[in-house]
């Protein structure tokens, strides 16, 4: 397990780095940022600035990890079969069950490091910095930053599908986001025009979420545990 | 109580097919290989052999009634049967970016017995660079990776499929020395398709045509080579032989010459095309390999 899991890593290096750029390249902005306006700005409010701004590079890197995730889970499978080195990994003795178990496991450890990082950034700002204006946003902070999170999970879950079933990974990645984008907007506008139920409307983007999300991991899994050709 | 040997076939298949949408592959193919033979599948391109050898390594879903391989059927374990043999690809798709050390670290950790000893010995007898990327290895340096890490888990049969196409005669003299060595010292099953046929006599003890997905013979080499025979007949002038003797594969007439290949060759076949009408001489050729291959090939081609 441990020579698959490094496997998955350097086969994921690309991403690796794109996810450090995302994490690392907005809250050094929002850094430098604070730090220029505390000598040049006379309105600047202190450490109440300073968390907003980093409030704003966090939730924008969660944003950004979107793509991050729609890569990952694109990159997965096909990445393998795209080059045939999943003919190689094929007539190995390894079990799919343990190939699989490897990309999720670095696939987890990527979205750990970038939801870690950066949730670690808001909860200070937010907790530590009084009159903030996270605590008085609307629609609450919890709110954007979990859609943040489920809309990077979706992702992940639809690109694997295609992934899984794929022999190019940018074609995996982008019908992913594609397919996942044209759900949203179609059930979108279906909930907008024809149910008027409130609750519904607040609700039906979770839903949709969790739901596409669990059919596309759980579908592509089957799939390619099932499947006998690389 | 002493343990039981296990005396079944390496390879045993029956009624074998796969299709590739509306092509078919490998069309009712049974084959028996005993365990400790050297087998040597021939065919054409297209005829269906390394679909046949990737089937054998589960590498290939297929319709069977019987798919075994060292005892284990490939279709419900086809890890089993991974652990226990060595497969040497035609085309080598081993991760670019790796290092031939680090190629070898993977494939250490995912087989449950590895000699090192046996893995050592087989990287100075190729002269292999452990620092090297596998990007920058040339293709028989590649092949002789792909051998290495075939044989160093020790299994009890090779499958080499087309193992030696595209490399210089040095290098495939290399590579047949390692084979050889692994066959000599272990005595193991090796089933190997190959065009070049030499080396495929070299090697092989038994071998099968295979064209179009069909066996179309699986004989001891020796037995097929003295038991098969071309039979050359002048015909008289105007004159058009009457029938084949029993036994033809292939047969060619070019003017007054009539010649046949005939399979399970004995003295009265001979005397059979001597006693036809219009027949002024006969002769009889002993066959290499190539010449039988061919035969083989183009008599199924003209019976279709």
């Amino acid at each position: 397990m441990k020579w698959l899991l490094w496997k998955d890593f350097r086969l994921n290096w690309l991403i690796i780095i794109m996810a450090l750029f995302i994490v690392v390249v907005p809250n050094l902005i929002a850094v430098t940022v604070t730090c220029y306006a505390k000598h040049d700005y006379h309105n600047y409010n202190g450490s109440a600035d300073f968390s907003n701004t980093l409030f704003v590079s966090a939730t924008s890197s969660l944003f950004l990890s979107s793509i991050v995730f729609a890569f990952m889970g694109g990159n997965a499978i096909a990445c393998e079969r795209a080059d045939r080195s999943a003919e190689f990994l094929a007539y190995l003795p390894i079990s799919r069950g343990k190939i699989i178990t490897s990309k999720l496991l670095v696939a987890l450890l990527i979205g750990a490091f970038i939801w870690i990082v950066n949730f670690s950034i808001i909860g200070i700002c937010y907790l530590a910095v009084p009159q903030n204006f996270m605590q008085k946003s609307s629609p609450p902070i919890g709110a954007v930053t979990g859609g943040f999170l489920i809309a990077g999970l979706t992702f992940f879950c639809v690109t694997w599908l295609f992934s899984c079933f794929m022999q190019s990974q940018a074609i995996s990645a982008g019908s992913g986001l594609f397919t996942t984008l044209l759900l949203t907007y179609a059930f979108a506008f279906i909930v907008h025009f024809f149910i008027v139920e409130e609750n519904i409307t607040i609700f039906w983007p979770l839903g949709l979420a969790i739901t596409l999300s669990l059919a596309s991991l759980v579908g592509g899994t089957w799939y390619y545990l099932r499947r006998v050709e690389p | 109580m002493t343990p039981q040997k296990d005396t079944s076939p390496a390879i045993e298949i029956q009624g074998l097919t796969k299709r590739f949408g509306r092509t078919v592959a490998v069309d009712n193919l049974s084959l028996t290989i005993p365990r400790g033979s050297t087998f040597g599948l021939l065919g054409p391109n297209g005829a269906g052999k390394s679909t046949t050898i990737k089937i054998l390594m589960g590498i290939l879903s297929a319709m069977a009634e019987k798919l075994q391989v060292l005892g284990v059927d490939v279709r419900t374990n086809p890890k089993l049967v991974k652990q226990r043999v060595g497969y040497v690809p035609e085309m080598h798709h081993i991760y670019r970016w790796m290092r031939v050390s680090e190629v070898i670290g993977f494939c250490r950790s995912c087989y449950q017995p590895w000699n090192d000893r046996t893995c050592r010995e087989t990287l100075d007898l190729f002269a292999l660079d452990p620092a090297k990327k596998v990007k920058h290895l040339s293709k028989g340096m590649l092949a002789k990776l792909s051998l290495l890490l075939a044989v160093s888990h020790e299994p009890e049969m090779l499958l080499l499929d087309e193992p030696l196409s595209g490399l210089d005669p040095i290098v495939r003299e290399e590579f047949l020395e390692g084979v050889l060595g692994t066959i000599c010292s272990r005595g193991q099953t090796v089933l190997i398709s190959s065009h070049m046929l030499d080396d495929v006599r070299r090697l092989s003890d038994t071998i099968g045509i295979l064209n179009e997905g069909r066996l179309l013979v699986q004989d001891n080499i020796d037995h097929l080579l003295t038991t098969t025979k071309r039979i050359c007949a002048t015909l008289k002038d105007g004159c058009r032989p009457e029938r084949p003797p029993e036994g033809t594969i292939w047969q060619r007439v070019n003017g007054r010459e009539w010649i046949a290949t005939v399979r399970d060759f004995s003295p009265d076949k001979v005397q059979q095309v001597s006693a036809l009408d219009g027949v002024e001489h006969v002769e009889v050729q002993d066959l290499g390999l190539e010449e039988l291959f061919k035969d083989f090939i183009k008599g199924q081609r003209v019976s279709k």
